[in-house]
């Protein structure tokens, strides 16, 4: 055992040591020639190459995920022009606007919830954000959310909002792993064999055995404690009178993910094929990759078990979930590198490297295999390092140029694709006309508030902890005081604060849902589909539409002196871009019988409302 | 229906009702043939062009309303039933007005939820599925936005009025989406200028905002840009249309606005007729708040009369005006509730019993279907799943009920899932 620890020690070490750093620019440029090579080759040729204003409109949008306030934009232009790509592409990805931007990329993947069954998902949220805040490397984050077990309260414990997410939907949950982490789709191998995949249902029970016997959200964990309210005369639940709310605050106690996996399962009842029998348990399998073998006599480092959950059923623990997570995130899993690889090319040159973010095989490396394989090699050189990965494609030439559009077909990469912007980005980019800076609403503090509570109730002593059950006032003001200044103002910043520091998702109603924020039930559900609610919330919403009073941008406004500049101005903030002089001359045109400062309110308003605001260049 | 499918081979069938679905029927599809629509209506036995869905949110206990059981001596004793408008049909009398249109309504009595918690329950009252973690169903709104063809002008085929709590329309796309009025004396969100802006000056601001895309355009032209424009055309279209009156109930005289009383619901109910009238195929009202665990007897007389009143108006509304044969009234709820009472004198969730109700649409009226046990506690004859329920919508309303629309993920979904319409209501 020593032995193999000091080994693997020894291999990272020596990994380390060798790929350690790596020369981002010329990674960038090789990336460059494989897709240059390819042009050639089918005799394409490549996008023009874009304008600074067009750059940093892009760049702004797919790192931090809004547009540039009017000041960064007059930063940027006045900053030194050899070096202001790559300086502002290494800032962004340090900034807190990142985090948020990523926040609702996986929320949206992992359709990550503030509302959990009978919980609050904030804890695991929260744990998502830390992880994007940290960097954590992918293969870590997803061993992470796979082998989570615990009380959801507890510090650094919210990834078993995962297994808390699917709760009584064991199945659905494991057919949402191969699709989000493998791009395998399964799911119609929970009830049958695949129709037209190789999938059998056999395969997928083979799967669903490695986390079977989780147990969500157990009851009377805290045995103890049980006892005494009990002996208080109190009751441990109910919703009314004295003991209204008691379950509800011992909560942190039982919320959680526990049982690390049986590694075995029951066939279902209606089992129709050959080669098995109805009701008849299985062992744990993958469908392809290296091959897993659980040992069942060894709990192989499992967790005590909390308890069996189901008469006549073997539950005992075996980590299948650790076999489970080994498996899907080893380098040597065919889909691991690649799914994630597909998806990040997807995030910034706005179309897929290789194909379907959830469907993919095998066998698939895209349109330009050897792009692909680099990659896929490069991911695994900077030890799945999502943010630096991005920041290479940041730095490709290939990205700084025009964005095709209609894409059809076979597309070769002559440069990203053109996309509406998601809701929120719609939203943050408002926002950015509001504030001077819109990302300050993003914080993540070390510690939730469940965190807080949950350390807090911990140290109770059982009386501490039935007087708690009884009046929670106490505790609540004294976490408040530890709560950092602005997770305890959230509410009234509301309106100026981004879209990941929402109630998520946003409440039906909201300019968020309206523009087509996903509801978070399916795996990247966000849609940008016109409607009308749209449109109309652009068009009449005053709140949208204008420039607030005494707001950023009506301060800028006002020092800003003489017409043209004040145009200039509102071209920068809404578009990201200087005035054409076709637009310049329509638009003293259209002033000519009003006061200059309705041409502005209203050049506002149409620009906010014109196609290009909501196209990502 | 069956027959004038039956004549199609597999891959017209397929087409056609693909074309009905993307509502692209502008002629005839084989000379000679009546509107397709037309056919389907007719081969369905639907006579059903609207349907008002009153979706009663939280659980309404099914034997202190429209399932009365003389054995249930609490609810005997509290609910006190009286007569209604149809032979041998009792209600409790939280329900006074709705009595006198019981001959309007077939109360379905044996309603089975497999959900018993109020989102999934709901989720599958308004999808026909259960939730799963995999997919978002189309709710039937969109469904019926999506299979009919639209005859409301200006105004979308789908109109949900009140609270919003819905998932959308699932992989749908928000195209098919329900058209949100928060409260229907306001009237749709964001409908109006802003203020202080003169038509003449939104036009004026339109037409620089048409110049500005149009230099934009001749440089980038997506499928999405296309979209926004249509968009725009019709949410400017919908801003000065004249069929927007219809979203005015102020435009009804006193006596109207009477009969369905001030509270948000009946106004609700009074802007669903109006919307009928404009030819809406699918309208959603909810009435909130009936999840009684504690105290029911003290909690329904508060709650109630607003939902009594509002139907009742509604029913008699749509009767005076003669559009009752036209429009199928459903007033659902996702389960009922505990027939004994807890120890808190409330009822607890209820999903394996419980009553909704049709009328209109060629539902005939004043009959029950399905049966509970004495105390109302288990369904012991015609037991009614919520597909089967749905199903029964769609086939008042003509629908297909085998179309298959595919997911994303290439997975196969129809109206009402396997539901089978209960026709011997019509």
């Amino acid at each position: 055992m020593y032995t193999r620890t000091f080994f693997v020690l020894l291999c990272f070490a020596m990994h380390s040591l060798s790929f350690g750093t790596i020369d981002e620019g010329k990674v960038a440029r090789h990336i460059d020639k494989l897709i240059a090579n390819q042009l050639n080759e089918k005799r394409i040729k490549a996008n023009p190459k874009i304008s600074d204003q067009t750059f940093l409109r892009r760049a702004y949008l797919d790192i931090v995920g809004r547009i540039p306030t009017a000041t960064e934009y007059e930063q940027f232009i006045n900053s030194e022009a050899s070096t202001r790509r790559t300086k502002l592409v290494n800032q962004l990805f340090e900034s807190n606007g990142y985090v948020s931007h990523s926040f609702n990329y996986w929320a949206d993947t992992l359709r990550a919830t503030h509302k959990l069954k009978k919980t609050t998902g904030s804890p695991y949220l929260h744990w998502i954000k830390k992880s994007l805040e940290s960097n954590k490397p992918y293969d870590q984050f997803v061993h992470e959310l796979l082998t989570a077990e615990g009380p959801l309260f507890k510090a650094g414990n919210g990834a078993v909002g995962y297994y808390i997410r699917d709760f009584a939907m064991p199945l659905d949950n494991m057919a949402n792993t191969m699709q989000v982490f493998l791009a395998t789709s399964m799911v119609c191998a929970q009830c049958h064999d695949h129709p037209y995949k190789k999938w059998s249902q056999m395969d997928f029970y083979k799967l669903a055995a490695f986390t079977h016997g989780t147990l969500i959200n157990v009851k009377g964990l805290d045995k103890e404690f049980v006892k005494t309210v009990k002996k208080s005369g109190l009751k441990t639940s109910g919703r009314e009178g004295p003991t209204r709310g008691f379950e509800k605050e011992m909560r942190p106690f039982y919320q959680g993910a526990y049982n690390s996996g049986t590694g075995k399962i029951k066939l279902p009842a209606d089992y129709d094929y050959d080669d098995a029998k109805p009701n008849q348990e299985i062992e744990a399998g993958v469908p392809y990759g290296p091959e897993v073998k659980i040992d069942y006599t060894s709990d192989n480092g499992a967790r005590k078990r909390i308890y069996s959950f189901r008469k006549g059923e073997d539950t005992k623990s075996v980590n299948g979930r650790k076999f489970l997570a080994d498996w899907v995130t080893s380098p040597e899993n065919p889909m691991f590198t690649k799914t994630i690889v597909n998806r990040l090319w997807d995030r910034m040159m706005g179309v897929p490297l290789v194909g379907n973010l959830t469907d993919m095989k095998e066998s698939h490396l895209g349109v330009n295999p050897q792009l692909t394989e680099f990659l896929i090699s490069t991911m695994k050189k900077i030890k799945y390092d999502q943010k630096q990965f991005m920041r290479i494609i940041a730095k490709t030439q290939i990205y700084q140029r025009d964005s095709s559009q209609n894409v059809t077909g076979k597309y070769y990469f002559t440069g990203p694709v053109k996309k509406r912007i998601s809701a929120e980005q719609v939203w943050d980019s408002l926002l950015s006309l509001r504030t001077e800076n819109p990302d300050r609403s993003v914080v993540v503090p070390e510690f939730s508030r469940a965190n807080l509570i949950y350390d807090a109730i911990s140290k109770m002593t059982l009386e501490e902890k039935v007087a708690h059950g009884k009046n929670t006032k106490p505790l609540a003001v004294k976490i408040n005081k530890q709560l950092t200044g602005n997770e305890k103002a959230k509410k009234e910043r509301k309106k100026s604060a981004r879209a990941s520091e929402w109630f998520s998702p946003a409440p039906m109603g909201s300019t968020l849902q309206a523009f087509g924020q996903s509801r978070r039930q399916i795996i990247d559900g966000a849609n940008t589909d016109a409607t009308i609610p749209q449109a109309l919330s652009l068009l009449n919403e005053e709140f949208l539409n204008t420039i607030q009073k005494k707001s950023y941008l009506s301060n800028l406004l006002e020092k800003r002196s003489g017409f043209t500049a004040k145009v200039q101005l509102i071209y920068r903030a809404v578009l990201t871009r200087e005035p054409s002089e076709e637009e310049l001359t329509l638009i003293s045109s259209y002033g000519d019988s009003k006061s200059k400062e309705k041409v502005i309110e209203d050049l506002f308003w149409v620009l906010v409302n014109c196609q290009e605001f909501k196209v990502r260049p | 229906m069956k027959n004038l499918l039956n004549n199609l081979n597999d891959l017209d069938r397929r087409s056609f009702l693909q074309n009905i679905a993307k509502g692209l029927f502008a002629v005839n599809i084989v000379p000679g043939m009546a509107s397709a629509e037309e056919q389907i209506l007719k081969a369905g036995g639907g006579n059903a062009k609207s349907a008002i869905i009153i979706r009663v949110l939280g659980g309404m206990s099914h034997v202190d309303s429209f399932d009365i059981k003389e054995a249930n001596k609490d609810a005997m004793k509290a609910a006190e039933p009286i007569k209604s408008s149809a032979d041998g049909i009792r209600v409790g009398k939280f329900f006074p007005k709705m009595a006198g249109h019981m001959d309007k309504f077939a109360q379905i009595n044996s309603m089975f939820n497999t959900q018993g918690a109020h989102n999934p329950a709901q989720y599958l009252m308004s999808t026909g599925y259960e939730p799963r973690g995999t997919v978002m169903h189309p709710d039937l709104g969109g469904w019926i936005n999506r299979l009919a063809t639209r005859t409301s002008g200006d105004i979308p085929s789908y109109v949900k009025i009140g609270e919003n709590k819905g998932q959308g329309c699932g992989f749908f796309g928000s195209k098919y989406a329900a058209l949100p009025v928060a409260s229907a004396t306001q009237g749709l969100q964001n409908i109006k200028r802003p203020r202080r802006v003169t038509k003449q000056h939104f036009d004026e601001r339109l037409s620089l905002m048409d110049q500005v895309n149009h230099i934009y355009e001749k440089k980038v032209q997506t499928a999405s840009t296309k979209a926004f424009n249509l968009i725009y055309q019709d949410a400017v279209k919908l801003m000065q249309s004249k069929d927007l009156d219809v979203f005015d109930i102020s435009k009804e005289g006193k006596a109207t606005k009477e009969l369905y009383g001030e509270s948000g619901f009946g106004q609700g109910c009074l802007l669903a007729r109006r919307l009928v009238e404009q030819g809406v195929r699918c309208i959603e009202v909810t009435h909130g708040g009936w999840d009684f665990h504690y105290g029911i007897y003290e909690d329904i007389v508060e709650i109630a009369p607003a939902l009594d009143q509002g139907v009742a108006a509604l029913m008699a509304d749509l009767s005076a005006k003669g559009l009752l044969d036209s429009t199928l009234v459903a007033v659902v709820t996702e389960f009922g509730r505990s027939p004994e009472l807890n120890n808190r004198a409330g009822r607890n969730h209820h999903p394996v019993a419980y009553t909704c109700m049709l009328a209109g649409g060629g539902v005939k009226g004043g009959q029950k279907y399905g049966k509970t046990d004495a105390m109302g506690k288990k369904v012991i004859e015609n037991k009614v799943k919520v597909p089967d329920f749905n199903a029964t919508i769609a086939y008042a309303m003509g629908l297909p009920l085998d179309h298959v629309e595919m997911s994303p993920e290439g997975r196969p979904f129809k109206i009402a899932d396997k539901g089978k319409p209960i026709t011997s209501i019509f």
